[in-house]
């Protein structure tokens, strides 16, 4: 054989072999998990990896995961600021949430946005599978400990055994966002707490849920927002809406029906607009603030109200 | 050989050669995108393009763009009347918006230039803010057509606009429906020149921060209903009513803004909005029918209530 020929196919194979390395590490802005993926791949479009951590790994720093078809793509750990979109469609991803938490977003102290760090997860399906047999029961959908804004939008979150999301947040602030988003059978929507000074703030919008214990639970120092949402059907004493000790709890066009306690003055606010309270066994438990527009008809205790919100 | 075959041999050769010509260069009133096409191909169905970029020149005016699987796009320039659907489902298609305009309207060209209508549903746009070297300034940069329909969109991590309205001296009306802005630094700004004017139709929107949310700056006429404005930190607020412009607000929930509506030489018009938990709901005086909540504001503001009820 020419030796000439020789060293320049050796040195083919090199370049070739490292131009694969290199793409296998770089990070891409924009990532792709499929069902039929591989996570040796460079989760390019055209080569696309199997889960959402491989996908992780290899997406920068603000980057996008994206979903090429529906799959199951695994429990994560987000540390980064990032987006995962899971399409609709053919495109839906689901998250099966073993016997731990479904995804953790606890922002690292590292990268150039450690304190004000996005994460937004949308169209993604949470299954803890509390009703398997062999006692296989996910804890949480999302857990939530840092991060500057959390943004969780038209996710479906079932059968979890704790909580659809947990805020935990310690002494650093965060922002919630859940919009358009389902719980059915979890144990509890969401509970918030954070160490004053800090603050969780939550915006919860156009939510639907049913059952099974207990609502949005803004335990302590959280400010939430509930707008156009339906609560039905919790069972447990802590109610569908809770604010706990240095919370306030805005409640605007929303139906609370079939509730064991629909509002749960609990050593914080509640204040109530234009909703309506039907068929509960206590509707408001202690003394809610109004507007004088909220309707109750049907519930065993209606409950007090102050008519405190200004009209202009 | 015969010669006479040969000849109608390379007659047919030649037929099939320009036919396929011809349908790479003729413009189709509908075309799709896939992630794994060829912007050689005719954007056909069955031989789809690769970017919007590829599909328009092959789109004719008031033509179609459909995706057919996700993928991104990329970046576009819009000189005639078109709709482009980005599907849900499989088809959902995603922007990367780097250092530029994703999608710039301004339509100049073809028959229809001065009524020209551009749709665009269905569409993701991510600015990347949070990713070294890569910032999108406006998502949407509409600077000239007769109307711009913009449905089921979302908008996140942009530095400047989701929509950037810059109409100068023509007219333009503009729809927003359905759509999702998120860490978008403002989600419209709008001016146009006197006599033009903009106006904004902006029904059952959800935006959280980060800093203006509706700026109505110069002669802009918009109308807001069923929309959620939470957590904007510019003292321009969450609406902001500018010279020569009028915001109506209506069966919209305004929350943990610093200003939730700024009236700012201009006029905004509320009916049944909740305002709680702002610094300022109100800088200004508001027009009002007397049916808004406030509370949890740290000022709340004044209403003058000038809107007839009957």
């Amino acid at each position: 054989m020419n030796k000439f020929r020789f060293t320049i196919k050796l040195l083919a194979i090199a370049m070739f072999t490292f131009a694969c390395a290199s793409l296998a590490q770089a990070q891409a802005t924009r990532t792709w998990v499929s069902g039929t993926g591989d996570d040796d791949n460079p989760c390019s479009r055209t080569a696309p990896c199997k889960s959402f951590v491989g996908a992780y790994n290899n997406t920068a720093e603000g980057g996008e995961i994206s979903v090429l078809d529906p799959g199951g793509y695994g429990t994560l750990m987000i540390t980064k600021a990032i987006t995962i979109d899971g399409g609709t469609g053919s495109g839906w991803a689901s998250v099966l949430v073993g016997v731990m938490n479904g995804i953790t977003v606890n922002i690292s102290t590292n990268g150039n946005h450690p304190n004000d760090a996005i994460v937004i997860l949308r169209n993604l399906s949470f299954n803890g599978n509390s009703q398997n047999p062999t006692g296989f029961a996910g804890a949480n959908g999302i857990t939530y400990l840092r991060g500057a804004q959390l943004k969780v939008e038209n996710c479906y979150f079932q059968n979890l055994s704790s909580n659809g999301i947990r805020v935990n947040l310690g002494t650093t602030i965060g922002n919630l966002t859940v919009k358009d988003c389902v719980f059915t059978n979890v144990n509890s929507v969401i509970t918030s707490d954070a160490t004053a000074p800090a603050f969780s703030n939550i915006h919860f919008e156009h939510n639907r849920m049913v059952g099974s214990t207990t609502g949005l639970n803004a335990n302590s120092s959280t400010f939430a927002n509930v707008r156009d949402s339906y609560f039905g059907s919790f069972t447990g004493p802590d109610g569908a809406v809770r604010a706990g000790a240095g919370s306030q709890v805005n409640v605007v066009n929303s139906t609370f029906v079939n509730n064991n306690v629909a509002a749960n003055v609990a050593g914080g606010t509640i204040r109530l607009s234009n909703n309506e309270f039907f068929s509960n066994a206590i509707a408001i438990a202690g003394a809610a603030e109004s507007a004088n527009n909220n309707k109750f008809r049907g519930n065993s205790a209606d409950g007090s109200v102050i008519n405190l919100i200004g009209i202009q | 050989m015969n010669k006479f075959r040969l000849t109608l041999k390379l007659l047919a050769i030649a037929m099939l050669t320009s036919a396929f010509a011809s349908l790479a260069q003729a413009q189709a009133p509908r075309t799709w995108v896939s992630g794994t096409g060829d912007d050689a191909d005719p954007c056909s169905r069955t031989a789809p393009c690769k970017t919007f970029a590829g599909a328009i020149s092959k789109t004719s005016e008031g033509g179609e763009i459909d995706a057919l699987d996700p993928g991104g796009y990329g970046t576009l320039m819009i000189t005639k009347a078109i709709t482009i659907d980005g599907g849900t489902g499989s088809g959902w298609a995603g922007v990367l918006v780097q250092s530029n305009n994703t999608f710039i309207v301004n339509t100049t060209t073809g028959s229809h230039a001065n009524d020209a209508v551009v749709i665009l549903r269905n569409l993701s746009f991510n600015g990347y803010s949070q990713t070294t070297g890569l910032a999108g300034i406006n998502g949407i940069n509409y600077l000239r057509a007769a109307q711009l329909k913009v449905e089921n969109c979302q908008f996140q991590n942009l530095t400047t606009n989701g929509i950037r309205v810059s109409l100068g001296t023509t007219s333009g009306v503009l729809t927003v429906q359905d759509c999702v802005f998120e860490n978008v630094n403002s989600v419209i700004t709008s001016n146009a020149t006197a006599p033009a004017f903009s106006v904004i139709q902006f029904e059952h929107n959800r935006m959280v921060g980060s800093s203006t949310g509706l700026n109505a700056q110069t002669n802009t006429f918009a109308t807001v209903r069923d929309c959620y404005f939470g957590s904007f930190t510019s003292t321009n607020g969450a609406v902001r009513a500018g010279t020569g412009s009028q915001v109506n607000v209506l069966n919209s929930m305004i929350v943990n803004n610093i200003v939730g509506v700024n009236v700012a030489g201009g006029t905004i018009r509320l009916s049944n909005n909740e305002f709680f938990s702002n610094g300022t709901a109100i800088s200004g005086t508001a027009e009002s029918a007397n049916n808004n909540k406030f509370r949890g504001n740290s000022t709340d503001g004044a209403t003058t209530n000038v809107i007839v009820v009957q």
